[in-house]
């Protein structure tokens, strides 16, 4: 077993407990409990220090999620111009954000096909991007993965419910 | 400003010799004279504050310990605004002594980033959750590992061979291309773990002709950088990219992704860099950076129709030596979508190339049937 244990086995969500009732996604009180969740996680923080503006485009909704230091230090609902300040932006459909956030729930985190990496590989056009052909800030998608991933893995924790 | 200037108390220096409430006269030693040397300092009155990340180089870039220099004739190794002594002899001959041939104005934040962000291959990586692929695909993996651990080991050497060469006016720069050093390392170590693993082996040595290039390069840092960032970089970054979206278990997944971390940072120096140096030096430095690209391109071309790499990249995506046909098909998307980045980041820098220019045998990879999503 490795020394931080799960963080090495790439599970980093120690179990599926539940909090509070079921919340919908996509919405700014989704991002808000992650944003609770990761800020009280000693595993969050031992991954490092992550300074990045995430745009999070889920169909026509944009969610703006800064992190800064070790923490996230905000979540708000935007527009798509919004996207322009963002270092980079993670769009996909829908159905797509559905498929993500049932699998990190019923795997205790993204399985093997549905790590942001794999996904910006396999969806056709990527998933993660700068809005105005900045390499730089485009890359920090790549900087800060590991953060990222354990972002959306803690969402196993949420009881989420989608929209119809 | 030059070093040199720096050298005696800057006008944003408070007064040295004026002690204040603040900062008393030195301490005599007990039937001595007064330690004047504890009066000697280029700048008094530095009030570092920590922030949210603790106190980082950035916070410490103050007043004269903040200037950076264009150019610096110090050929010591004392830390930048540490107090000069006459008669100290030269320690070096710094052949990289102009901040536009080393600087990246990220490089402050990468160091930071690099500390904070550090982990460890030997403990956080499950080695004891990794069981071996089956034969055909172990063999692919290892062959990939073994590729990998010498791309580390070669720019653990390219970098350390220019690195003593950089002045200590730039310690940005140094310290965090000594980052870069440690994370090669670990990248050396983690890949030749996994290679070894489950009673493992190690593969074939990488085709030969741009570690060649890379190694023996002396037109100048920034022209090293231009190879080791944009061309194997972008290369190394994609390759784990791969490895972590085709990997067979989580443990293998969290190796690939914290390693391509560190690749990112290691190119957002390189490109930072890359861009000021074109920016900064003389008119047409970028053409000769694509014009000294020819040869390097036409060495690239010759490593890339090496077989070896490719053919285990498509046994361990296709998942088996039977299912391989399926896997090149993935491969050819990487080996199109590494020109399309390399034309892109060349680009951003700065820098002229584009497919009209670009070495026909690289060409040939843009020229494919439309690729589908890995």
């Amino acid at each position: 077993m490795s020394a931080h244990g799960a963080a090495g086995s790439d599970s980093p969500i120690d179990s599926v407990d539940s909090i509070d009732s079921p919340i919908v996604f996509p919405s700014v009180e989704w991002f808000q409990r992650l944003q609770e969740l990761v800020n009280n996680d000693p595993e969050f923080r031992r991954l490092g220090s992550i300074d990045a503006v995430m745009g999070v485009k889920v169909g026509e909704r944009v969610f703006v999620i800064t992190f800064e230091a070790f923490e996230c230090s905000g979540v708000k609902e935007g527009t798509e111009y919004d996207l322009i300040d963002a270092d980079f932006f993670l769009e996909m459909t829908v159905e797509q954000w559905r498929d993500l956030v049932t699998n990190t729930r019923e795997n205790n985190g993204a399985d093997l096909s549905h790590t942001l990496n794999t996904l910006d590989l396999m969806i056709t056009g990527g998933i993660s991007d700068n809005a105005t052909g900045d390499q730089l800030r485009a890359d920090i998608f790549f900087r800060v993965n590991q953060s990222l991933q354990h972002f959306f893995d803690t969402s196993a924790k949420l009881e989420t419910v989608f929209e119809p | 400003m030059a070093l040199d200037q720096e050298q005696q108390p800057g006008p944003a220096a408070e007064p040295a010799a004026s002690p204040d409430a603040a900062n008393p006269p030195p301490p005599t030693a007990p039937g001595s004279q007064p330690l004047d040397w504890m009066n000697d300092t280029l700048e008094w009155g530095i009030r570092a504050r920590a922030g949210k990340r603790g106190l980082t180089m950035r916070d410490l870039n103050l007043g004269s310990y903040g200037a950076v220099p264009d150019a610096s004739s110090d050929m010591s190794r004392r830390p930048r605004g540490a107090f000069p002594i006459p008669g100290v002899p030269r320690t070096d001959l710094y052949s990289l002594s102009a901040k536009v041939d080393l600087w990246a104005d990220n490089a402050v934040d990468l160091y930071e980033e690099a500390i904070q962000r550090r982990w460890m291959a030997h403990a956080e990586v499950a080695w004891d959750e990794l069981p071996p692929r089956p034969y055909d695909g172990e063999l692919a993996m290892r062959q990939l590992c073994t590729e990998l651990a010498q791309q580390a080991s070669i720019e653990i050497d390219v970098i350390g061979q220019w690195l003593h060469r950089m002045n200590y006016a730039y310690h940005e720069v140094k310290t965090f291309l000594a980052t870069e050093l440690f994370d090669a390392g670990r990248h050396y170590s983690a890949f030749r773990q996994r290679a070894l693993l489950n009673d493992g082996a190690l593969g074939l040595e990488s085709a030969a002709q741009f570690n060649r290039r890379l190694l023996e390069t002396r037109a100048g840092w920034t022209e090293t950088a231009l190879f080791l960032y944009v061309v194997r970089g972008t290369l190394t970054l994609l390759l784990y990219r791969y490895g972590e979206a085709y990997a067979g278990q989580p443990a293998e997944k969290y190796l690939f992704r914290r390693c391509l971390e560190d690749k990112a940072r290691h190119l957002a120096y390189g490109m930072a860099h890359l861009k000021y140096a074109v920016a900064n030096q003389e008119p047409g430095f970028g053409l000769g950076l694509n014009n000294l690209m020819r040869g390097v391109e036409r060495d690239l071309v010759q490593d890339l129709s090496d077989p070896v790499l490719w053919e285990a990249l498509a046994i361990i995506i296709g998942g088996s030596v039977a299912n391989i046909a399926a896997g090149m098909a993935v491969v050819r998307n990487l080996q199109q979508q590494y020109i399309e980045q390399y034309l892109s980041r060349m680009q951003w820098v700065g820098i002229g190339k584009t497919e009209a220019n670009l070495t026909p045998g690289l060409a040939a990879y843009l020229r494919r049937p439309e690729a589908s999503p890995a």
